[in-house]
C-alpha cells in the first residue's frame, strides 16, 4: 500500500496507522537519497586531466619533443584541484544550509587523505624516480575509487577500483614509457567508464 | 507487543526523526520543504523532540541570514531503532 504524506495532515500533526508510520520513514528516507550522478565530474574532470597529460608525457618520449613538461603537469593536477576545492568548497557550504550526507562526509575524508598520499608520492617520483611510484599511484587511485564505489553502492566504481590493483601489479614489472600507458588503462577503466555510467546513473 | 514511542507516532515528528536519521545533519528550512508543514507546527514538534532529546539544535548565521541546524542524537536513534522494530513486530514484517 503506497501513502503519500499529505502537507495538511503534517501540518495539524495527525497520529498514524502502522502501515502509514512505515511509508512515512521510507519516504522521507527516499527524498534525503542524494542523486550519486553530482559526484560524476570529480571522476570524470581528473580522469581526463592525467589521460591528457600521461599521453602527453608518452609521446614527449616516444617523439622527442622539447618542451618543459613539468608544465603538462602543473596544468594537469593544478586545474583539477583548484576545481576541486572550490566546488567542495562552495557544496559544503551549500549542503550546511540543506542537509549534510554522511557519505559527502566520508567522500571529503577519502579523497582529502587520498591527496595527501599523491602529494608525498610526487615527492618522492621528484627526488628518485617516477618508474617506482607509477605502480603506487595507480593502486591509491584503485583504493579511492573501489571505497567510493562501496559508498555509493556503485558497482561499476568497485570494479574499477579492483582493476586498478591487477593494472598497478603488472606496472611493477613494465619499462617506464610502458608504465604511461597502463597509467591511461587505469583510469579509463577505474574513472572514465565509471564515471560516465555514474553521471547517467540517476537519468 | 512493544508499545510504539507516542511522541515518534506523529506524523510531522515522525517525518523529521526520519530525515534526521538519513543525514548527519538538516536545516529547518530543508524540513519546510520535505515536509510541507507550516514553519510554526515544525517549530513545536521540534522543540517537543529537543526536549526529549532526540535532537540537539544549533543556530548559526549564514552570511547575514539566521541558520538553524539539528543533529539526531544517539537517543533519538535509539528511539527510532526501536520504533521501526516494534513497527516491524506490529505489521509482522
Amino acid at each position: 500500500m503506497q501513502t503519500t504524506i499529505n502537507p495538511i495532515q503534517a501540518m495539524e500533526g495527525k497520529t498514524l496507522t502502522h502501515q502509514q508510520s512505515l511509508e512515512v520513514i521510507r519516504e522521507m528516507i527516499q527524498r534525503s537519497q542524494q542523486k550519486f550522478s553530482q559526484h560524476a565530474g570529480i571522476f570524470l574532470t581528473w580522469g581526463w586531466a592525467i589521460i591528457i597529460a600521461a599521453l602527453t608525457t608518452y609521446l614527449y618520449f616516444k617523439l622527442g619533443w622539447t618542451f618543459n613538461l613539468y608544465i603538462i603537469w602543473i596544468v594537469a593536477i593544478g586545474v583539477p584541484g583548484l576545481w576541486t576545492a572550490y566546488s567542495g568548497f562552495t557544496r559544503g557550504r551549500e549542503a550546511t544550509r540543506h542537509a549534510v550526507s554522511p557519505i559527502d562526509t566520508y567522500m571529503a575524508a577519502l579523497w582529502g587523505g587520498s591527496s595527501g598520499v599523491f602529494i608525498i608520492l610526487m615527492l618522492i617520483g621528484i627526488t628518485y624516480s617516477w618508474v617506482v611510484i607509477y605502480p603506487l599511484i595507480i593502486a591509491v587511485y584503485g583504493w579511492g575509487v573501489l571505497v567510493s564505489g562501496v559508498l555509493m553502492n556503485f558497482r561499476p566504481l568497485v570494479l574499477g577500483g579492483i582493476s586498478n590493483f591487477f593494472i598497478a601489479g603488472v606496472a611493477v614489472f613494465v619499462t617506464s614509457e610502458a608504465i604511461l600507458l597502463l597509467l591511461i588503462a587505469a583510469l579509463v577503466c577505474s574513472y572514465l567508464i565509471p564515471g560516465y555510467m555514474l553521471k547517467y546513473s540517476d537519468k | 507487543m512493544k508499545e510504539l514511542d507516542p511522541l515518534l507516532h506523529n506524523q510531522l515528528r515522525l517525518s523529521i526523526m526520519s530525515l534526521l536519521t538519513a543525514s548527519e545533519q538538516i536545516s529547518f528550512n530543508y524540513i519546510l520543504e520535505q515536509t510541507g508543514a507550516t514553519r510554526g507546527n515544525v517549530s513545536v514538534q521540534i522543540s517537543k523532540l529537543e526536549e526529549a532529546g532526540y535532537l540537539d539544535v544549533t543556530k548559526s548565521f549564514a552570511g547575514k541570514r539566521p541558520l538553524t541546524t539539528m543533529k539526531i542524537t544517539s537517543k533519538g536513534l535509539d528511539a527510532m531503532d526501536a520504533y521501526t522494530l516494534a513497527l516491524k513486530e506490529y505489521l509482522d514484517l
